[in-house]
């Protein structure tokens, strides 16, 4: 992985007022299971002790079930937070409707770019019927 | 054969109801008011893989002092090591801090594996009480 340590996927992560790491709902590398929907998730990298203060400018793509790609400019919308070694990519609303494996790719540094794959399955979504009784 | 792939110190971490892990205020130092001081709980969350299931893991932690000394639980109430599919999440409580600089924090899986993670610790000084009117 270059300059990163390890990565994973979370529900949700940010930075406390103190600036410490905080992870919600991690799964492990490559084996985050999903419904087909619209997704909000977070991608969280550990840069290496060598990244230093290099510029990462990063760049993440997404690849379908089918092998479609798509980018910041075709719907993948991003925001991304770097405090000491660690990188948040957030993602607010990603599309993810096809059944199968999407990976994510993100490419990190300028110099020599890391690249990270992080992999989401997408099953079908069971509704459930619910029967509500009740009186008011 | 099972192994760590890295080592996280935190205040808090826990599995939520789909078994995935939550870490709350992943820690790289520590700022403590003053010396001595007992710490009341950091948890240590390490991701553990190619462990099979039902197969038992041999573990060890230890603290090692600025000054090298090692050290461990002082209770058995002091230590809770609870362990996910992926992940081991341990639990130390009351740690006594008695010195400035560089405390290692280590973990071992069975006696050819150690996984080590150092946090410094520091003395801030205490903020002055702001006057409220």
């Amino acid at each position: 992985m270059g300059i990163v340590d390890w990565a994973l996927t979370c529900d949700f992560a940010y930075f406390d007022p103190t600036g410490r790491l905080c992870v919600i709902g991690a799964d492990a590398n490559g084996a985050r299971r999903v419904t087909s929907g619209t997704h909000r998730m977070t991608l969280v990298a550990h840069l290496g002790a060598e990244c230093g203060d290099q510029h990462l400018d990063p760049v993440l793509a997404l690849r379908s079930p089918k092998g479609e790609w798509r980018a910041h400019d075709d719907g993948v919308r991003f925001t991304r937070e770097r405090r000491g070694h660690c990188l948040l990519v957030h993602l607010p609303d990603v599309v993810l409707t096809e059944v199968g494996t999407y990976t994510f790719e993100l490419a990190l540094g300028t110099k020599d770019p890391t690249l990270l794959e992080l992999s989401v399955v997408v099953h079908e979504a069971r509704h459930q019927r619910v029967h509500l009784h009740g009186a008011y | 054969m099972a192994r760590i792939e890295w080592m996280l110190p935190c205040e808090l971490a826990y599995f939520d109801r789909h078994a995935r892990i939550c870490m709350v205020g992943v820690t790289t130092q520590l700022l403590l008011p003053s010396l001595p001081m007992e710490m009341r709980q950091l948890m240590l969350v390490a991701r553990l893989v190619d462990h099979r299931p039902g197969h038992a893991l041999d573990l060890g932690v230890a603290i090692r002092t600025p000054g090298g000394e090692w050290i461990g639980p002082s209770a058995d109430d002091n230590i809770h090591v609870e362990v996910g599919s992926e992940y081991i999440l341990i639990t130390l409580r009351d740690l006594p801090f008695a010195q400035e600089g560089v405390y290692r924090f280590g973990l071992h899986l069975a006696p050819e594996q150690f996984v080590a993670v150092d946090i410094p610790l520091f003395v801030m000084a205490s903020a002055k009480p702001v006057e409220c009117h």
